[in-house]
Formats: C-alpha cells, structure tokens, sequence
C-alpha cells in the first residue's frame, strides 16, 4: 500500500513535545497524528502507511524501541523511516543509520522538520529509483525531446545513452531531472543541445542510481524548450558563422575592454588566446554552442577578433604522444604506492605556486597542446585573481583512469589556510617566477618551506624568461628561495617547444626517485 | 599556563592497587597500542589515541595535600572509565597525562570521544574547583602509521592546546557569536588564523569568497564518502543562487550540511542539506562557513562593512573549529554531532 506522502505519526508521552512538533511540521504541509502511547501509535501506522514516525523513546505502555521493533517486523510497515526522541544516546538494535535518526533532547524544531524534509526527499527518491525496465529505441522513431519528457515524466532514474555514428552521448537523469550530458570531453548544458540537435542514432535507458553531483541546473522542461529554442536560433544564423577551420587573431588587447562583459564573451576572449582555431574554441567554451557563436559573432562584428579564413595552424604537439599507456600506468601506480593516504586513485594535483597569473597563462599556453590536457575554462584565472592567483587551471588525464590537475595556489601569506586544505592529495609542486615578479620570491619560498613541511613532494623551480637569464639572477633567485647550491632552476622558455613536456615530466620523473627537489 | 601546575600523575603509580584494575601502566598501555597498530594495518581499520593533561585547579593557589590530590585523580580516572566503552583501554603515558586507546575509532568518533570526556569531567571538581583539563587525539592511519608516532603528534597537540586561542582568549566561557567577535577583531593574533580583506582596491574582490566556496565544494566532491559536517551561516534571504548551485553540484555527499538562519519561507529540495531557520539578525551580519571532515577542516568567517568590503578570518585548526561547532551546536540546541 502506498502511504499518504506528507503523513508523519508523532508519538510522545509529553503533551508540550506532541504539540511543538505539530507547530514546526504543520505549516509545512505535513499532516501530523499526535499519538501518545505505544499501542496507538502501532495500530495508526498498521490502519495507513505513514511517510515517518517520529517516536518518543519513553512512550507509554510499549516504548519507542518496542514500537520500532514490531512495525519493522511487520512487511507492510518494514520501510517506514522512524525519527527516535531520547535524552542521550542509546543504543537501538535494528537502527538503520541511512534510513532512522535519532535526535537528543533539547531539540531544535526547525532542525527537526528539516531534518524530518530531507528524510522524505531521500526515501522518496530510493523508492522511485526501484522497478524500473531497459527501454531502447531509434531516435528517427522517437525524438531525443520526446524521450527525455517522458523520462522526466515518469521521474525515472538511469543512464540515458545515445550513439550516432560519429560520437557517443550520456545522459543521467534522476527523479526525471537532467542531472548531466557528455559527449566525450563535452558536457553539461553545451553536450544535452548538441545531443538534442541529433536526429539519427540509437538510445538505450538504463535504470541504475545515479551518484553523481547535478551539474545541469533547471528543470528539464525549461532546458528542453530553450536547447531546441537554440538549436532553431542557431540554423537562422548558419550562414553568418565564421568557417571551423578559421583562425583567429586578437586585434586589441582584451585588458583594455570594461569590466562586466558577458560571461559567454569573456570566456571566448580567454579561451581564445589558447585555441584560436574556431572548431577548437567552440568545442572549449563551457557555455552553448549557441551561445559561443553569439559571442564569436558580437566580437567579430566589433572588431576585438580577426578571422582569418583558409589558414590553418598546426598543432605543433597534439600528434606527439606525451606520454605512453605504460608511462602513465607506472606514474599513476607510483603515486599510489608513495601516499597511501590519497584520498582516490583518480585524482592527484600538482600545485603551482607563481609570483604572478600570467605566468601560469604561459605555462597553461604550452601545455594546452599536449594530448589527454585540457584547460579547465570554468577556472580560467578571473580577472581577480592577477596578483595571487588560485583554483584549479588545467587537467591532464592519464591513461588508467587518473587525473593530474594543475592547482593555483595563492601565494600571499594571508591565504596561508587555504595553502592547507588544498594541499592534500597533491603530488607535485612547481614554483614559478619572472625576472620581473623577483620582489616576490620570498613569498614563494615561505609557500615552498611550508608546503614541503608537511609532505615530501617533487618540487621543480622553474624561471620564465626567453632567453637564458643571468648568473647573477639564478644565484640571487637560489638564495631568495633558500634553495642548495646543488639545486638547479629550470629555464623555462616560452618560444622553445617541449618545455612543459620536459617540466611535468621532471616531476613525474622524480615521483619514483628518493630525492625530491628538481634541477 | 605554567608547566609547573601540571599534576604528576606518578603519584598514581606508587599506589594502583587503590584503583580500579583497568587503569594500566605505561608499559602496558605502550605494548597494547603498539599491538592495536599492528592489528589495525593488518586488517585495514582506524583506531584512536586520546590524551588527558590534568593541570592545575583553576582559582586554586594553594598548594594541595597528596592524599586530595590522589583522592580527585581517582575521581578523574573512574569518571573516564565509565564514559569510555569497555572495549577502550585507560592507562597513563610517561607517568604525566592519561591515555585511552580507542579501537575501531576514526578521528570524527574521536573528537566525539574528547567532547564526552570533556563534559563528563566538568563536573568533578576539588573543593569546588574545576581541574584544567587538556585534550588531543591522534588517529591510525589518518595521522601517522605507528603508536610512536601518533603519542609524538597528541602530544605535540596537546601542547598546542596550552597556547592556543581558546585558551588565550578563554573562549570556553563565551557564546559563539562572542568569539566570532573576537576573532574578526584585528587585534587578535595568533598562528592559528589568518585574515583577509575583501572588496574594491584590494588584492581580491568580493567574488572570492564565492571562488573560495567553488574550490571548497569541488574539492569535497572529488572526494564524496569523507564523512564530516558543514554549517553555512546565512542571512536573511539568502542563500543566493550560486550557492544553490554549489550544494546541487555536490551530488551524494558523505558530509551532512546545514544551513543556518536564512529565510523560514524558502525551502531547497536539495537533498544533502538541511536547512535551519534561525531568526537571529547577528546571521545577516556576519556569514560563517564551519567545515569540520574527515581530510579537511576549514572555517571562514566574514563580516561586511561599508562599500561591500568584507573583512575575513579563516583558520584550518581543527580543535578551533571543533569547538566553534560544538558552541554553535550549544547555543542553538542543535543536535550535537560531527
């Protein structure tokens, strides 16, 4: 029997308790039965489902726990969360501790009723991800839109997955809402409009809980109607957009804009700097397809942006292989074997340390080439962060599944906790400074000191410069740092190729050996 | 607080036979951790060190007869024998400070564990006076891999507890918002936290903090199962947007999350989030984030002034946290938990 959804029985021997209840939970649309011995209460939970019980442990005649334990005995009542009121804590044989709370006297009655809101959010969603059948299709049978409606619809839960010749997409839908799309790197919002503008191709849904953190937000009527708005909107404007393969070439400097552009406009302008090929600038912008050409075309039209039709540019490093399968699958092994404590296999950060952002933009520019790295746009440094730049930058996916980010981390000694609590999990640290940024390498070298305190790490020193700096910098640079003399600082040289290639290697490198500290 | 009060707990071991038989010795205690370490590599589980430093009796100058002396000790070790499970081992470390052993406990049970000590031995007193008790934990694996090393890291701890803030300030002895006062006052220096400004003209703006947020929140869910808590103090109204985003965006979460005062009428579906309606106009004037996880504690508090400017202080302490939370936890009856 299905139970009345916002029933909740509340069983209390104190009258005042029974009615404080029934005042925090009444005004938020739950029908309350205030009950105030044992017997009551079972034989009112037997006579109608009720979505919880919330259930004194002292009751009257048959206690809390009694209570408990006859109607989990019973198959018709067996699922009932129970709310447990006590004065400490107790031990209560048969609790199920993702399912019952125990709450201790003196209790806070807006604490209780939100507890009490997402009791029922959770439960309802485990009984509704229950029963559900595979479905599979073609979508030249059933469009995507119709699909996803009826999915949401129904409030199922499960993996949605669609494959057209050319690529493969994934939906995971919970309760019916959309929770993420991916097409390969693409996802979110931008991967659901590319996949709703698909007409041929095969689907198939399968029901299974989905774990995943909601990364699309709205409902999924509101995304359905705006993704095909788009995709009408974008066929109107084809002719207009600029050809994939184009170049693009910045024709004033973006600094110089206001502040407050739109966010689709400024992540084109940041993003352009490292992929100005237009297919390849599409495919990086968190936002829309529809919404990236919009941007392209606004800036275009005003002149910020050239392009320049026919020419092409090699990527210099993309078909060079970085690293190989048996590499990668040696440095993820090393790395697990070395800190025991990383939290997953998964994840591993290698924190930068910098005197200023636009040396990280010069590093994230040479490493943007490499196969398996990818500029993470959402965390392309904002324009706040030009003196202590923070957050994470880039992504290199290893082969075996492990994911080798870039970390920004302020370096200014006020942020000093943040320098904590984003350490962890870290494997490796690369300390960069300029010619220019010398003024700060005291900062750098408290952040290096710190940092290697706690945790032995590879550590590579790298100085930005074109050309081979002086003797007399790399020494001062070294006694700055507090460095050995034996220590050397890598020259890190924008206009060379295979600099970052030689740095990250360096570190990984090093991830195997004793020695720590880079030359 | 001087060293020289610190109660010489040797006087205990010329006379155990007057205590109760589960109250081992140092070289006991030192083998069964040792053993527990062992026994919780083998089978991959945690276990927990808490130690006890019994210091002198607050307002209490004169200099105290033996015998009392043994007599409240006695009281100490059998008020920390019945909070303790049956399964914990009570005994003392280099004849100076008590030591229980707590298997099968992670470092939330063992925070836990401090608070229940802590509580039950507020009410043993000598000749009406409270003793000064100081507390530290260390937990197998999470802080070091042998039972050497984690008595190094408690004890190093515990002397960090002599000095810190709480101490300093006695911050014990103050209401949450009192504190939070304390720490936003610039005058307040100390190791344990840092202070930032936010806003026009100075080196972040006001969006930081929810660049801040963004950080915390990936990180947590990179790594889901770690169980923890986290309270979120709100105003009036809020929270905004992005920050609905952020908690949607962690998905499953190990770590409960609350938020606190807010808008009574406006209630999230956000299942990982409990919101509390607390109807308390200090919440519109200063936002606080408390995180206290198994890998990671952090706590920003931040007041706004005139023209958006926002004055912070931030902390990784975990014991300042801690005790934020519980005094939090205190203040608004909320359910106490980590």
């Amino acid at each position: 029997m299905k139970g009345d959804a916002k029933r909740i029985l509340v069983a209390s021997s104190d009258a005042e308790e029974r009615d404080a209840i029934n005042e925090a939970l009444s005004p938020l649309g739950y029908k309350t039965v205030l009950l105030q011995d044992g017997p009551g209460t079972i034989e009112a939970a037997i006579k109608g489902r009720p979505s919880a019980i919330i259930v004194d442990l002292e009751l009257n005649i048959v206690d809390g726990t009694r209570v408990f334990h006859i109607l989990r005995n019973n198959p018709n009542s067996n699922k009932i969360p129970f709310v447990f009121l006590a004065d400490n804590t107790v031990y209560i044989k048969g609790f199920r501790s993702n399912i019952d709370i125990l709450l201790l006297r003196p209790i806070n009655m807006e604490e209780l009723s939100g507890s009490i809101s997402r009791l029922l959010l959770r439960v309802e969603g485990a009984e509704r991800g229950q029963g559900d059948k595979e479905i599979e299709g073609r979508l030249s049978h059933i469009s995507l839109v119709d699909l996803l409606q009826m999915l949401h619809l129904n409030r199922k839960e499960g993996i949605l997955k669609v494959s057209s010749r050319e690529a493969t997409g994934i939906i995971s839908i919970k309760n019916g809402e959309i929770y993420n799309a991916k097409i390969g790197e693409i996802e979110k919002e931008k991967a659901l409009f590319r996949l709703l503008a698909w007409k041929d191709g095969i689907f198939e849904f399968i029901p299974r809980p989905v774990e995943i953190p909601k990364k699309i937000q709205g409902v999924t009527g509101n995304l359905l109607m705006e993704g095909i708005r788009q995709y009408d909107e974008l066929e109107k404007i084809r002719d207009q957009l600029p050809d994939p393969d184009s170049l693009l070439k910045k024709m004033i400097d973006v600094e110089t804009l206001p502040k407050g552009l739109k966010p689709s406009i400024r992540e084109v302008l940041n993003l352009v700097e490292y992929f100005p090929k237009v297919s390849d600038l599409v495919d990086r912008c968190t936002v829309p397809d529809y919404d990236v050409y919009q941007a392209l075309l606004s800036i275009l039209q005003k002149g910020i942006l050239k392009e320049e039709k026919g020419k092409t540019r090699k990527r210099k490093d993309a078909s060079k292989v970085f690293l190989t399968d048996s590499q990668a699958l040696h440095i993820r092994e090393n790395i697990m074997k070395r800190w025991s404590e990383m939290s997953s296999a998964a994840y591993g950060k290698i924190m930068i340390a910098s005197t200023s952002d636009n040396l990280i933009s010069i590093l994230l520019n040479k490493c943007k080439d490499l196969s398996n790295f990818s500029i993470n746009p959402s965390s392309v440094l904002p324009s706040s962060d030009k003196i202590n730049p923070f957050g994470e930058v880039g992504v290199l996916n290893l082969y075996g599944g492990m994911d080798i980010v870039l970390y920004a981390l302020p370096i200014s000694k006020r942020m000093q906790p943040l320098w904590y609590i984003f350490f962890k999990d870290s494997i490796g640290l690369i300390l960069l400074w300029d010619v220019d940024t010398m003024e700060r390498l005291g900062e750098l070298a408290e952040v290096r000191n710190d940092l290697l305190a706690r945790r032995r790490l590879p550590v590579a020193n790298v100085l930005i410069g074109g050309a081979q700096p002086d003797k007399d910098k790399m020494e001062e640079s070294k006694v700055a740092l507090g460095i050995g003399r034996n220590e050397k600082i890598m020259v890190f040289d924008p206009n060379k190729n295979g600099v970052a290639e030689k740095l990250l290697f360096l570190i990984f490198d090093r991830l195997t050996k004793e020695e720590y500290v880079l030359s | 607080m001087a060293t020289d009060n610190l109660i010489d707990l040797n006087i205990l071991d010329k006379s155990k036979k007057a205590f109760p038989t589960r109250f081992y010795n140092d070289f006991f205690v030192s083998e069964y951790g040792r053993l527990e370490a062992l026994r919780a590599a083998r089978y991959g589980r945690s276990f927990s060190i808490v130690l006890m430093q019994v210091e002198s009796l607050k307002g209490l100058d004169k200099k105290l007869d033996k015998k009392v002396l043994l007599e409240f000790l006695k009281k100490v070790i059998t008020v920390v024998m019945d909070v303790v499970r049956n399964c914990d081992v009570v005994g003392m470390v280099h004849g100076k400070r008590i030591i229980v052993i707590f298997p099968e406990s992670d470092y939330l049970g063992s925070l836990i564990a401090i608070r229940k000590l802590r509580r039950a031995l507020s009410g043993v007193t000598l000749e009406g006076k409270p003793a000064s008790i100081f507390f530290s934990q260390a937990t197998f694996p999470r802080d070091a891999n042998g039972y050497g090393e984690l008595l190094s890291i408690a004890e190093n701890r515990i002397d960090l507890q002599r000095n810190s803030l709480r101490e300093q300030l006695d911050m014990g002895e103050k209401l949450l918002w009192e504190n939070f006062a304390l720490l936003l006052n610039k005058d307040v220096e100390s190791p344990e936290i840092e202070r930032f400004d936010l806003g026009d003209g100075y080196e972040y703006d006001a969006s930081f903090r929810d660049r801040l947020l963004e950080m915390i929140m990936q990180d947590i869910s990179r790594n889901p199962g770690n169980k923890g808590i986290m309270y979120f103090g709100l105003g009036e109204g809020k929270p905004d947007q992005s920050l609905i985003k952020l908690l949607e965006s962690l998905g499953g979460c190990a770590t409960k999350i609350f938020i606190l005062g807010g808008d009574r009428g406006k209630r999230w579906d956000l299942p990982n989030v409990t919101p509390i309606f607390i109807s308390d106009s200090r919440f519109i004037e200063i936002f606080f984030l408390l995180i206290l996880r198994e890998d990671m504690s952090y706590a920003l508090i931040s007041k706004e002034s005139w023209g958006g400017h926002l004055s912070c202080v931030h902390t990784v302490d975990p014991y300042l946290i801690e005790f934020l939370i519980m005094k939090l936890q205190e203040d608004y009856s909320l359910q106490e938990q980590l």
